[in-house]
């Protein structure tokens, strides 16, 4: 990919919410297992919502890895390719 | 200066689709279960809760199957090359899905209210807990 946008204030705006609510998300869940699992009351509610934060972060780093990258590396493509 | 290539964005924006609607969906069954621990000793609040998390689960399985064959063959998602590839209709697709979500989303919202109406506490402790469980529209 060779054309650039170039970065737009829309651009710096898609990237602080692509990190900012997970980062809110990840602090509150941790900090409520960090609480269920002091107490031993780790439940099926605490594994749902933990397998829900993976997700998320995965859904992050993947949107961050070909939405927003510059240019230079830009190669999820090939990677993907020769992961398989 | 090459045209540019979506081919690669497109990949990765189908994997976004699938992953997207199962994160929604596990938190809202998160939250009836969390919510069933709470003010579960009513017989008729945990039973409706159940069947709010069923509902909510069906959901799941259907969209996730319908996201990840809106187009056949898969490739067709992101290469429109491919002969004899189709999609459904994305756009009523996506809006249902997303009224879909919407929905699940307000009753969840809604439900600590109505459970909490027929708790008989005193009022500002009341209040209290509901300024908490509204806290959960951010």
């Amino acid at each position: 990919m060779a054309t650039n946008p170039g970065t737009t204030g829309l651009q710096t705006f898609a990237l602080f919410v692509n990190f900012f609510f997970p980062a809110l998300a990840l602090i509150v869940v941790s900090t409520r297992a960090a609480g269920r699992l002091a107490t031993h009351k780790f439940g099926w509610d605490d594994w749902l919502v933990s397998i829900a934060m993976l997700m998320s972060i995965a859904e992050t780093v993947i949107s961050y890895f070909c939405e927003f990258r510059p240019p230079p590396f830009l190669r999820c493509r090939n990677q993907l390719l020769t992961a398989r | 200066m090459p045209p540019h290539d979506p081919t690669e964005g497109l990949i990765w924006q189908y994997a976004v689709q699938i992953l997207y609607n199962p994160i929604l969906a596990l938190v809202k069954s998160s939250v009836l279960i969390f919510m069933s621990r709470l003010f579960g000793q009513k017989e008729s609040v945990r039973r409706l809760l159940l069947w709010l998390n069923v509902a909510n689960i069906s959901q799941m399985v259907a969209v996730f199957f319908a996201i990840t064959l809106q187009c056949l063959p898969i490739a067709f998602n992101w290469d429109p090359t491919i002969r004899g590839g189709r999609c459904v209709d994305r756009r009523i697709l996506y809006i249902s899905t997303s009224a879909f979500n919407i929905f699940t989303d307000l009753v969840i919202i809604g439900l600590p209210l109505y459970i909490l109406k027929g708790l008989r506490i005193p009022r500002r402790t009341k209040f209290a807990l509901l300024f908490i469980f509204l806290l959960g529209f951010l």
